[in-house]
């Protein structure tokens, strides 16, 4: 009992300017690559596009995010019980409703793009399209009722829904990789492969189990994680990265180019 | 084991097919897809080179009809109508813009794909 009484409140204490900062974490990453893509140049046709394509990747980023994230439970900030579901379900929504508004917006505002809803429309925006037909399904489809009658089993829910995920995932990569709206630089390319390889391998290494955890290597100093990387093999790491990221990047750029 | 892999193969087999048919179809649509209007006008442009944009006159495509006409039926550009003409035109414009010239627009489909008012 006295565990009861006592545990609440120190986590309430602790927990909200943790939160706060995540909350905040969570906004610079959703926004600063597409100020800086602007930074470095920005589109010049007319503030609208700027505006559309920056709700488009913010959308794009939400997604990077909702992947990662899959619905579970988490230490930090604590997401326990119902509440994850809650959170992922109401990020999915916004994402939803975000790129909606970037592609009607242009629907509404530019009508000669109605020509690009047929299927001899370039392939990034065939992409998008199947990407945004993608994103309705997934939310639509973890509905609970709706989920009753379209997965009767809980297997395959996951299956269909890990599946189209991955699958909107790299259609939206496509999509505003292939577009060229920002990135005929190789500043931009650089910067935005070096945050996808990051999130990526992030997602990757956490994947693999506690051992190769990464945020357990780093960060947490009296895991068992961290005490068996040596000092060594830490640079390794990161210079196996920017290696991964500079050829990544340079191989789309040769790509497009 | 044996079912799941021919499962698997029958269902990449309709994937291929579908994915077949669509490519056709797409092909098909492109080639007969009708000309957009296009505002253009050769006075906005008489500070650019002939051969800049009339590249059939110094390399030997031919001069016997338009632009829009022969890549319409040119068999080897006819897909590649809005790659090679938004290239072309969007790319000189932003690139002139970025050097802080005047210049035509960008992105807004509209400005373009207007009527034409002037030969
Ligand atoms: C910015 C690109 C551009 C430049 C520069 C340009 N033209 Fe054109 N020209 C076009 C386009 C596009 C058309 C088709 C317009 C249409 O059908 O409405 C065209 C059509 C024509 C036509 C009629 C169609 C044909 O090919 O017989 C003539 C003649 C012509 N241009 C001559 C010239 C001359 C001469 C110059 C140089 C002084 C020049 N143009 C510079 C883009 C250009
Ligand atoms: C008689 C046929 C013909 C006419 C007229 C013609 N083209 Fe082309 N055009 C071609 C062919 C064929 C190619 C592909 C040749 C190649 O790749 O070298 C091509 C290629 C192009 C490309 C792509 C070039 C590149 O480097 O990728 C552009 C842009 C282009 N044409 C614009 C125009 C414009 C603008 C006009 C009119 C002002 C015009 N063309 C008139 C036949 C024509
Ligand atoms: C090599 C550079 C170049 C190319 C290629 C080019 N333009 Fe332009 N365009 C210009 C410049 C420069 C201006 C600005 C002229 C001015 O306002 O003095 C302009 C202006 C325009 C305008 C705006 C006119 C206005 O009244 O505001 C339109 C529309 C336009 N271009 C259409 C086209 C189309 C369509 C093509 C492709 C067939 C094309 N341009 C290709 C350089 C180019
Ligand atoms: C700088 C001028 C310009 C702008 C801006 C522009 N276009 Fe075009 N577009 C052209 C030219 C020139 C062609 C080729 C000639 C034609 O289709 O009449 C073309 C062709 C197309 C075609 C192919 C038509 C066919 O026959 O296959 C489509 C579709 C198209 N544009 C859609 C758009 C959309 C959507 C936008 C806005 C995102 C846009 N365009 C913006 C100049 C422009």
């Amino acid at each position: 009992m006295t565990y009861k009484n006592k545990k609440p409140e120190s986590v309430k204490h602790k927990t909200l300017p943790l939160l706060l900062f995540f909350l905040g974490g969570l906004c610079v990453y959703l926004f600063m690559p597409y100020l800086s893509l602007l930074f470095f140049r920005p589109m010049l046709a007319g503030s609208y596009w700027d505006l559309l394509n920056g709700v488009g990747f913010v959308a794009f980023g939400l997604c990077i995010y909702l992947f990662i994230e899959r619905a579970r439970p988490r230490s930090w900030p604590k997401l326990k019980g119902d509440l994850f579901y809650w959170w992922h379900r109401l990020l999915a929504f916004a994402l939803l409703l975000l790129s909606s508004i970037h592609g009607f917006g242009f629907l509404i505002l530019e009508p000669v793009t109605w020509e690009y809803l047929s299927l001899r429309s370039p392939w990034y925006m065939l992409c998008a399209w199947l990407a945004w037909l993608f994103f309705v399904y997934l939310c639509l489809a973890s509905i609970r009722p709706l989920k009753q009658r379209l997965h009767g089993g809980f297997l395959s829910f996951r299956f269909s829904h890990a599946l189209l995920s991955i699958l909107a995932l790299v259609a939206c990569l496509y999509h505003v990789v292939a577009a060229g709206f920002y990135f005929d630089r190789y500043a931009a390319w650089a910067l935005f492969s070096l945050l996808f390889v990051l999130v990526v391998s992030y997602y990757a290494l956490n994947r693999l189990g506690p051992k190769l955890s990464f945020s357990k290597i780093l960060f947490d100093s009296d895991s068992k994680a961290h005490s068996q990387v040596g000092t060594s093999v830490k640079p390794t790491l990161f210079i196996g990265l920017v290696l991964l990221c500079v050829l990544f990047s340079g191989g789309l750029y040769v790509a497009a180019n | 084991m044996w079912r799941q892999i021919s499962w698997a193969a029958g269902l990449l087999l309709i994937f291929a097919a579908l994915a077949s048919a669509f490519l056709s179809a797409r092909k098909e649509s492109l080639r007969e897809a009708p000309l957009l209007e296009v505002y253009f006008a050769h006075k906005d442009h008489n500070k650019v080179g002939c051969a800049n944009c009339h590249h059939n006159y110094v390399d030997g495509t031919g001069r016997q009809y338009g632009c829009y006409q022969c890549h319409k039926e040119d068999e080897t550009v006819n897909l590649l109508v809005e790659e090679q003409f938004h290239g072309l035109c969007r790319d000189c414009h932003r690139d002139l813009k970025h050097m802080g010239k005047e210049s035509g627009p960008v992105r807004q489909c509209g400005a373009c794909h207007k009527p034409d008012t002037q030969p």
